[in-house]
């Protein structure tokens, strides 16, 4: 007997990422981000930083497909080269929290339990600022900038990853694979890396993919307020900025700024959504 | 007689209660010569379990040796760095555990396992694959080369401890402690699995540590038999003897629990009783 929703056991992740419609519309999503971002130079149809104030605040049209700005920019080309800056904010900030936190939490989780105290409390430590007022007060310090940006989400996601990775540790700590292992002498760092670092990626992969849509939140946040990525790179967030001044007579630079955003979030969330239903357990057959 | 491989003397082993110490070994003895087969048997509670892991230094975190001594080889094993004695285990001691079902991580292949666990050896990653299946073949897993590629959850609990076994051969233990391996187990894979490690004992020459409480397994696999009562050593010695005409009264009852040694039907099988356990110690 076998309907339609059956997940074999047998199919392949990316098979059964498939079958699910969230996940299907957030990969398509999260694909078509990309690859914007990859070959934004091919699809942009202007210089994204050209001025031309002969033709400032054109409607969208031809050749300017979403219009310009108050400088006569191209915002389509702003909006497709923006995917860039976003990404470059996101990826590598959430992977470098990720790494870092998962190290941390299994060796918190796994370790002496002095070493456990020492790194929750700074994981609580840094967990208690805000992350906005947090990052305002980095931008102060260190001037803005996109290394600030990108400093500021990995300080503020270690914890988010280390947290995770801690408790899942622990309660593979007593598991009898783990014992089983040590009776064969594996010591720490192979228990750590081989056996429990593959056992609690699931989870911290599903934490990764929901993460991303709130960095690019914080980026085009912070670069609104102008404390982000500076002017003249076409980020999302100055895009808004630029737009927000305007928005009655020119409301296609608001939009170009959003859409991105929103459709980048979306793509992200629904495709964190759908691989947190892959790995639930509870939702899985075996 | 050659030098024991494994000598316990007097060892103490107290549990950390609220209310103070709680003793869980008073005092145990026990030898065990290089390529010698021991039986340990007893109720659960009695101090198996404790026993192995003060031998493997895996003890819970209450748990507190408070006398006696452990060699093995004639190192001094509680005087050991912990370092060291991480790398004896394994190597000198292994261990196959009660439980197969839980004794491989989920989440990687059967092959990549077996491969890992060869850290020690000085050998490329295609010996070790090699090894590795020429040790499934010993166990007796058909195709060893398709479970290479396998996860655990795709194998059943008598191939899973198999496997157990494979992998702690390959360790190439002097000692090899199995804690209760067939108790999960039916009794057609008790027999297969208990005939498979006397097949690796003989083959390899490893001493075998059996922990059981079926007096059955431990008559199969043994050459000398150690039973242990609430954390005493009650009885001691060689196999036909003390089947023949057991010297402590808890053996006698143990004995008489064995519901194959009846000789005629009953409704109520033979247990033991609180009254009979005033009188044993």
């Amino acid at each position: 007997m076998t309907d339609a929703t059956e997940i074999r056991p047998g199919a392949g992740p990316l098979l059964r990422l498939m079958r699910n419609p969230m996940g299907v519309m957030g990969a398509l999503l999260v694909v078509l981000t990309c690859a914007t971002a990859a070959f934004a130079p091919l699809i942009a149809t202007h210089d994204p930083l050209a001025i031309d104030v002969m033709a400032r605040f054109q409607p969208p049209g031809v050749p300017h497909l979403l219009g310009t700005d108050q400088l006569g920019r191209d915002t389509f080309s702003r909006m497709v080269m923006g995917s860039r800056v976003a990404l470059q904010v996101a990826l590598p900030s959430v992977l470098i929290s990720l790494v870092l936190g998962m190290v941390l939490g299994m060796i918190a989780g796994y370790g002496p339990r002095w070493l456990d105290t020492a790194i929750s409390f700074c994981f609580d430590l840094l967990r208690s600022f805000p992350t906005v007022m947090l990052a305002l007060s980095m931008v102060a310090l260190f001037g803005p900038s996109l290394n600030t940006v990108l400093a500021v989400v990995v300080v503020t996601s270690i914890p988010i990853y280390g947290r995770v990775a801690r408790t899942q540790t622990l309660a593979l700590r007593s598991a009898e694979f783990i014992t089983a292992e040590q009776g064969m002498g594996a010591g720490l760092w192979r228990i750590i890396a081989v056996h429990v670092a593959p056992n609690i990626m699931g989870p911290l992969l599903v934490l990764a993919s929901m993460d991303i849509p709130s960095v690019i939140a914080l980026e085009a946040g912070l670069s609104f307020l102008g404390m982000g990525v500076q002017p003249p790179a076409p980020s999302w967030g100055a895009l808004l900025k630029d737009g927000y001044a305007m928005i009655r007579s020119t409301p296609w630079l608001v939009i170009a700024g959003a859409i991105p955003i929103i459709v980048t979030t979306l793509g992200f969330t629904f495709l964190g959504e759908a691989l947190r239903d892959l790995t639930d357990p509870r939702r899985r057959s075996r | 007689m050659t030098a024991p491989l494994l000598e316990i003397r007097d060892l103490r082993v107290d549990y950390m209660g609220e209310g103070g110490p709680v003793p869980a070994l008073h005092g145990v003895d026990l030898t065990i010569a290089p390529g010698e087969t021991l039986g340990i048997v007893g109720e659960s509670g009695c101090g198996k379990s404790t026993l192995i892991s003060a031998i493997l230094r895996l003890m819970a975190a209450n748990a507190r040796v408070s006398g006696g001594s452990i060699r093995f080889d004639g190192r001094d094993m509680l005087a050991l760095p912990a370092r060291e004695m991480r790398l004896m285990r394994g190597k000198d001691i292994s261990i196959v555990f009660q439980d197969p079902m839980q004794t491989h991580n989920p989440v990687i292949p059967i092959g990549r396992q077996l491969i890992d666990i060869q850290f020690r050896e000085p050998l490329s990653r295609r010996e070790k694959y090699a090894r590795a299946v020429a040790m499934l073949e010993q166990v007796e897993l058909s195709e060893p080369e398709r479970h290479m590629r396998q996860y655990p959850f795709e194998l059943s609990g008598g191939m899973r401890q198999r496997l157990a076994i494979a992998m702690a051969m390959l360790c190439r233990p002097r000692l090899l402690i199995a804690d209760e391996p067939t108790t999960a187990l039916d009794a057609t894979l008790e027999i297969q699995i208990l005939d498979k490690l006397r097949d690796l004992q003989r083959d390899t020459g490893c001493a075998v540590i059996f922990i059981s409480h079926h007096l059955g397994a431990v008559a199969r696999l043994c050459e000398r038999v150690m039973v242990m009562y609430r954390g005493h050593v009650v009885e001691e010695g060689r196999l036909a003897p003390i089947f023949a005409a057991p010297a402590h009264a808890y053996t006698r009852a143990l004995m008489e629990c064995d519901p194959a040694a009846l000789p005629e039907r009953r409704r109520i099988l033979p247990s033991i009783t609180d009254e009979m356990r005033r009188s044993f110690l």
